[in-house]
């Protein structure tokens, strides 16, 4: 089981994408506009609600959870939502998006993995304009 | 001591004021701009404009030679990643670790605080709620005084005829883990109590415990509702 938090626009495609792999995928987002722009393709759980409340992450059967992905927009909440899965719930993986580099560093300590968008994406381009070189 | 103090609203601005006055070195980090301006005209205090979450403005704040950081601001995860932050990166080759104090408003937060290593909190929301608890539920249990920085407070119970702790022995009342009776007062005599003491009515007990099981100790000593958890959390779909 999948649990994402953060229905924006990155956790919106993952769930999409993650649901249509038969996966079991439960989304949380404190704004019911956003869980709703999932639209009716989508056939997770959805939980409104903050990702930092061990409430709504029991409700959202994390003790089942294989992954938790943190991917709002708020890097701080993002932070502190994979703290409390890895460290309070124990799931075997959690992956956060945090962008600080320095964070990432500290956050690997407490295995926690991290994705950094902006970091990916100016790889990526800075690649497209030098060519793809190794 | 050079104090960090992450977070410019009430309390931030009271806590500069004081420490200032104490004599002690006081740097501020605020985002809202109209704060850091009002703040720096009023005090002398490095006041520092940006997001206090951040590694890098930490660094520009003198992090690295505090004594001890405080985090203040409105958010707990900031709060949590300010403490972090202070005490993973920049406690590096020290003599003496940075001593890391945070606000937390939402009380359940508590233990991950707690085991991220977060060496004291503040947790005005659960402070306010059991005075006003306490204020508002008469003949209930009376707060003395509180321990270990508020992890144990004392606190003492006139037991009441409807008591459900009346007519049983101590060692009957399966009270909590941490709590200790630490003295019955009964007809002005004071008695150490012991596990065959039997409880009566009028007996004014005194308690240590832990700050989490007061409700339990009030249930079992003075026997009443159970206080409600404010939810909120609506379920979709």
């Amino acid at each position: 089981m999948i649990i994402i938090y953060g229905c924006g626009q990155m956790g919106q495609h993952l769930a999409r994408k993650l649901g249509k792999q038969e996966l079991n995928v439960t989304v949380i987002d404190p704004e019911r506009l956003n869980l709703e722009s999932l639209g009716p393709e989508f056939k997770g759980e959805m939980i409104m609600g903050l990702g930092i409340d061990k409430d709504v992450l029991k409700k959202a059967h994390i003790s089942e959870a294989e992954v938790f992905l943190a991917v709002a927009r708020d890097i701080n909440t993002n932070i502190m939502c994979a703290l409390v899965a890895k460290r309070l719930f124990h799931v075997p993986r959690v992956i956060a998006r945090i962008e600080d580099p320095t964070l990432v560093e500290l956050f690997c300590k407490f295995q926690i993995e991290t994705i950094s968008p902006t970091t990916a994406a100016a790889g990526q381009i800075e690649r497209m304009i030098l060519g793809q070189k190794g | 001591m050079y104090i960090l103090v992450v977070g410019g609203g009430k309390i931030g601005y009271h806590l500069v004021r004081t420490l200032l006055s104490e004599g002690h070195e006081v740097a501020l980090i605020e985002k809202d701009i109209r704060v850091c301006e009002q703040i720096a005209e009023r005090f002398d205090v490095m006041v520092q404009h940006g997001d206090g979450t951040s590694p890098a403005l930490l660094a520009e704040a003198g992090c690295q030679r505090a004594d001890v950081v405080v985090a203040v601001a409105g958010r707990d995860q900031d709060n949590l990643v300010v403490c972090q932050v202070a005490k993973d990166l920049y406690d590096a080759g020290r003599s003496k670790p940075i001593r890391t104090i945070a606000r937390i408003n939402d009380p359940r937060n508590e233990e991950l605080f707690r085991l991220q290593g977060v060496d004291a909190l503040i947790s005005v929301t659960a402070a306010v709620a059991n005075m006003i608890d306490l204020e508002i539920t008469p003949h209930s249990m009376v707060h003395y005084l509180t321990m270990q920085h508020g992890h144990l407070i004392m606190v003492e119970v006139t037991l009441a005829d409807d008591s459900p702790a009346v007519g049983q022995t101590i060692a009957n009342l399966n009270l909590p883990a941490d709590t200790i009776l630490v003295t019955l007062a009964r007809q002005g005599k004071v008695m150490l109590p012991a596990g065959h003491t039997i409880l009566e009515s009028g007996d004014e007990v005194v308690a240590i415990t832990n700050m989490g099981q007061q409700t339990e100790v009030r249930r079992l000593l003075v026997g009443e509702r159970v206080p409600v958890v404010a939810g909120g959390n609506i379920r979709t779909s």
